[in-house]
């Protein structure tokens, strides 16, 4: 697990969870540049095939998160694995919607059911 | 006469701490043995303030300030801390407590705690009353290229929209949300002219052009301006950058189902959501967003 300023990340069987830890205050960016730098290579690893990403931990985020998002699903998506979310507030779920995102990528209320729709 | 609720489980406590703010500053006083019942007099009593114990039996200090900060918000609570409990204080006040009090140094501190807290609160219960007399609030900024002043913008416009009673405050978030794009676009498409593609590559390796673009010229001494106007009913928003500008239409849309991996585009997409009117200029290096009351559209 690591667990830096902007982003915390877990391993999970073959999940990796993401876990943004930033809102609006991420403009410091030469850190998080760096952090996400680190997560990608996470998701490239051979032991991770899935991702989630758990956006309990943010009441909203914006095009930067989901910019992520995708390029994390990218990465998945070529090793046969999918992207879940997980707990996102009802305007995270709201921001979702109005990307499309709610109809390729499963969003649940847990880390556990995100896991059993991975797994199917 | 402020009401000052006690609530601690050992009588003696009780009375001294009852005693030390009716003779010290005339409080009235009432008391509660536990959490529990210091709830169940909330009903009844409205408190401009409680004290209360830390470690009780039952409902522990820590759980009535969580159940107090849910459902009596406005009540400001403070702790009185015993040698030990330093830990449970810290959650305490991570979890809504105002301040802290050790009882070793109850004769010493406590009224001035008290009294602090008590001044806090109406200055804040003034300020609201003020800000609920504002008819129309407006500012321009003018900022360089430096993204770590955006987050206190957006504190600012929020607290502003929140405080003039435009919307509720999830449409606040969205409005928000909308700035932050538009402030986004503003400096790193408009004034750096960094493209969607360099944002899409390398994380770090797009964080060192962001940092060459900010320190070199034409870039480095362009502007961002920025005018806010709220009044109750709506809410305007001009964000303006140095840079050549775009042609909004020319931008693919984000939703269209050969769009959907495409990893940048979103932020207008969510402009042009959380807004009501998203209007850009003939160069395109200007964006107005409406806002409107949902009472008055």
């Amino acid at each position: 697990m690591t667990d830096t300023k902007y982003v915390r990340t877990e391993q999970l069987g073959d999940a990796l969870v993401v876990t943004p830890l930033f809102t609006f205050a991420a403009f410091a960016e030469p850190d998080l540049a760096g952090e996400w730098s680190l997560v990608q290579s996470q998701v490239e690893a051979p032991a991770i095939k899935h991702v989630i990403v758990d956006l309990g931990a943010i009441p909203y985020f914006g095009s930067t998160v989901l910019q992520w998002m995708v390029q994390m699903w990218q990465r998945a998506k070529d090793k046969g694995g999918k992207l879940a979310t997980c707990r996102a507030s009802p305007i995270g779920r709201e921001v979702l919607s109005i990307a499309r995102f709610d109809q390729i990528w499963g969003s649940f209320e847990t880390r556990a059911e995100a896991l059993v729709w991975l797994a199917q | 006469m402020a009401t000052v609720l006690v609530v601690d489980d050992a009588a003696v406590d009780r009375k001294l701490v009852g005693g030390l703010l009716k003779h010290g500053s005339g409080f009235t006083v009432e008391f509660a043995a536990s959490g529990d019942e210091a709830l169940a007099r909330l009903a009844s009593v409205q408190p401009e303030l409680i004290v209360t114990d830390l470690v009780m039996p039952g409902m522990s200090g820590l759980d009535l300030v969580a159940q107090v900060a849910e459902r009596y918000p406005a009540i400001p609570i403070v702790l009185m801390t015993g040698k030990g409990s330093e830990e449970i204080a810290v959650k305490a006040l991570q979890a809504g407590a105002a301040s802290y009090v050790p009882k070793a140094a109850l004769h010493q501190h406590l009224l001035a705690t008290v009294q602090d807290v008590l001044d806090m609160v109406r200055q804040r219960h003034s300020h609201a009353r003020l800000m609920n007399c504002l008819n129309r609030g407006q500012f321009q900024f003018a900022l360089g290229n430096d993204p770590a002043l955006i987050p206190s913008l957006i504190a600012y416009v929020q607290s502003l929209v929140s405080s003039i009673g435009l919307c509720a405050e999830a449409d606040v978030i969205r409005v928000c949300i909308a700035l932050e794009e538009a402030l986004r676009n503003a400096i790193y498409h408009g004034n750096l002219e960094l493209t969607s593609e360099q944002r899409e590559g390398d994380p770090v390796k797009y964080q060192e052009l962001i940092d060459d673009r900010s320190q070199r010229e034409p870039y480095a001494g362009r502007m961002l301006a920025v005018t806010v106007e709220v009044t109750p009913t709506s809410g305007r928003f001009v964000v303006r950058d140095q840079g050549p500008g775009f042609d909004p239409l020319k931008l693919p849309d984000p939703t269209d189902p050969e769009n959907l991996e495409k990893v940048s585009g979103r932020g207008l997409l969510l402009m042009r959501t959380f807004m009501d009117e998203v209007t850009f200029n003939e160069t395109g290096n200007q964006v107005t967003m409406v806002k409107r009351c949902p009472a008055a559209a």
